[in-house]
């Protein structure tokens, strides 16, 4: 990130009480800009939904929070510290290695490795990043492996698994990492519908534990059962914010009508 | 009527052998150095540095669009006139056949590597992983695997391409039959008898890269 320290308000995390916070983010793909300056900020242990239609810069915005996309201009906030180039000794500022330890990202695709077993894959951030012993990450990545059912596929290879199983482990890979907040992209949209349940009993789950998610997804129900709060976003803005009451039930905005209605058809 | 004769090829089994072992030296030695040397002309290529991507495929153009013998005798001949130099046979030799496999190895590993998908790399970063953790333990275990029957076929051909080294008098397998055909006046036995070494040395190997490439398919 190359924004003056000075050009944004100093962050302070004690007085907004955000855990993870976007500050004016702007994202282009060349000529095509995709993120006009977006703003969220995340509260420790909230569960916030993203919805809006395809193309509307959700699954960018997500990636730009963990900074998988980098953001033309604006900020990234942990705890306070600004995601940026890493000042030895500055406490305002992480790397963005250092954000990814404690926000966790699970991925429309799964993105399993492939050349490992679930227990492997599960275990690898711990040992590689984390620097645990192989010992202590087993025991941890048991644990996540069998909050999400799956106690019985440890040996298994993810061509093996349905679906749902890998997006499952993917959580558990997640997890494994005892992050702080997890960023789920359109969790179940590569899934067969007869399959979409499994993996939404788990974040529900999760949501029931108090882990702070943000989540993209087309589930506008399930947006509206485990979420706190909805943003809708439209053409690179957030058009809407509230409630999943004030966004679902009495939507004041024409073009979220317009995209809710299609849920209801 | 030709009548053939390996009677006096056989006496001469000694040369051959050893010729066949001065192949297998310069195969070892130019796929060893190939390797070295094609993986960092990979790297450069996927660097993202502009000049430098720009020299490692300037390289890798130049030697995968001239023969190798052109290569071969331009660096025996040409070369050591340019730098005013003296370049023994065995050092032109084994730096041309090194140059030439890494020239086509690093577009075996650079095609490996991009094949892997991106999101294999993204999980790997989501994690916390630094770049080249990424690289070593998600994306290099896959893209070797992918990239082996290529990599095998390219090693086949380097093997071939060693008898080129006979033009310039380095005493492999192929100059051998030379040695032989002037001893004995046998050309067809001689050449026969290379063509039967040569075969008898790869034809294992290829069915080894069958099997390989059988494994991997059925791993995916």
């Amino acid at each position: 990130m190359t924004s003056k320290p000075s050009s944004t308000s100093t962050p302070s995390s004690a007085s907004s009480g955000s855990l993870l916070e976007a500050s004016g983010i702007t994202k282009n793909f060349g000529a095509l800009k995709v993120l006009h300056g977006i703003d969220l900020a995340v509260k420790a242990g909230e569960v916030l939904s993203i919805i809006g239609p395809s193309g509307s810069g959700k699954s960018t915005f997500i990636r730009c929070m963990n900074m998988l996309e980098r953001p033309d201009a604006g900020d990234i906030i942990f705890r306070g510290r600004r995601v940026g180039p890493k000042h030895v000794g500055d406490a305002h500022f992480m790397g963005q290695g250092e954000l990814r330890r404690h926000v966790g990202m699970v991925f429309q695709h799964f993105n399993l490795f492939p050349h490992k077993t679930v227990l492997e894959n599960v275990i690898e951030g711990p040992v590689v990043v984390q620097r645990k012993s192989r010992a202590e990450a087993v025991e941890i990545a048991m644990d996540y492996i069998a909050k999400v059912g799956l106690a019985e596929k440890r040996d298994a290879w993810p061509n093996q698994l349905s679906g749902g199983q890998k997006q499952r482990v993917a959580i558990a890979r997640a997890l494994a990492m005892q992050p702080d907040a997890l960023l789920l992209d359109e969790v179940t949209s590569a899934l067969d519908p007869e399959l979409v349940g499994e993996v939404l009993g788990v974040v529900r789950s999760l949501a029931d534990q108090g882990m702070t998610m943000v989540i993209v997804t087309h589930e506008i129900s399930f947006a509206a059962d485990v979420s706190e709060r909805i943003v809708f976003m439209e053409a690179g803005r957030i058009a809407a914010e509230g409630s999943p009451t004030d966004i679902l039930r009495s939507p004041s905005n024409e073009r979220l009508k317009a995209f809710l209605s299609r849920f209801h058809a | 009527m030709y009548t053939w004769s390996f009677a006096p090829i056989l006496q001469a089994s000694d040369l051959f052998l050893l010729g066949a072992w001065i192949t297998v030296v310069y195969t070892i030695g130019s796929i060893a150095l190939g390797l070295v040397l094609g993986l960092a002309v990979c790297f450069a290529r996927l660097s993202g540095n502009g000049p430098l991507n720009w020299f490692a495929q300037g390289f890798q153009e130049l030697f995968r669009c001239t023969p190798l013998l052109v290569q071969l005798l331009w660096i025996y001949y040409a070369l050591p006139l340019i730098l005013g130099i003296d370049i023994p046979n065995w050092a032109a030799a084994m730096t041309t056949l090194s140059l030439y496999a890494a020239a086509f190895y690093a577009e075996v590993f650079r095609g490996g590597i991009v094949s892997i998908d991106k999101g294999q790399s993204e999980a790997g970063a989501a994690i916390g992983m630094s770049g080249w953790q990424v690289m070593r333990r998600i994306v290099l275990p896959q893209a070797i695997r992918r990239m082996m029957p290529a990599f095998i076929n390219q090693s086949v051909t380097q093997f071939k391409n060693t008898s080129l080294v006979s033009v310039i008098s380095v005493a492999d397998l192929t100059y051998m039959a030379t040695v032989v055909n002037g001893q004995t006046y046998r050309p067809l036995e001689a050449y026969t008898a290379v063509a039967i070494l040569y075969f008898v040395i790869l034809f294992p190997i290829t069915k080894f890269a069958d099997v390989v490439e059988r494994r991997m398919r059925a791993g995916n």
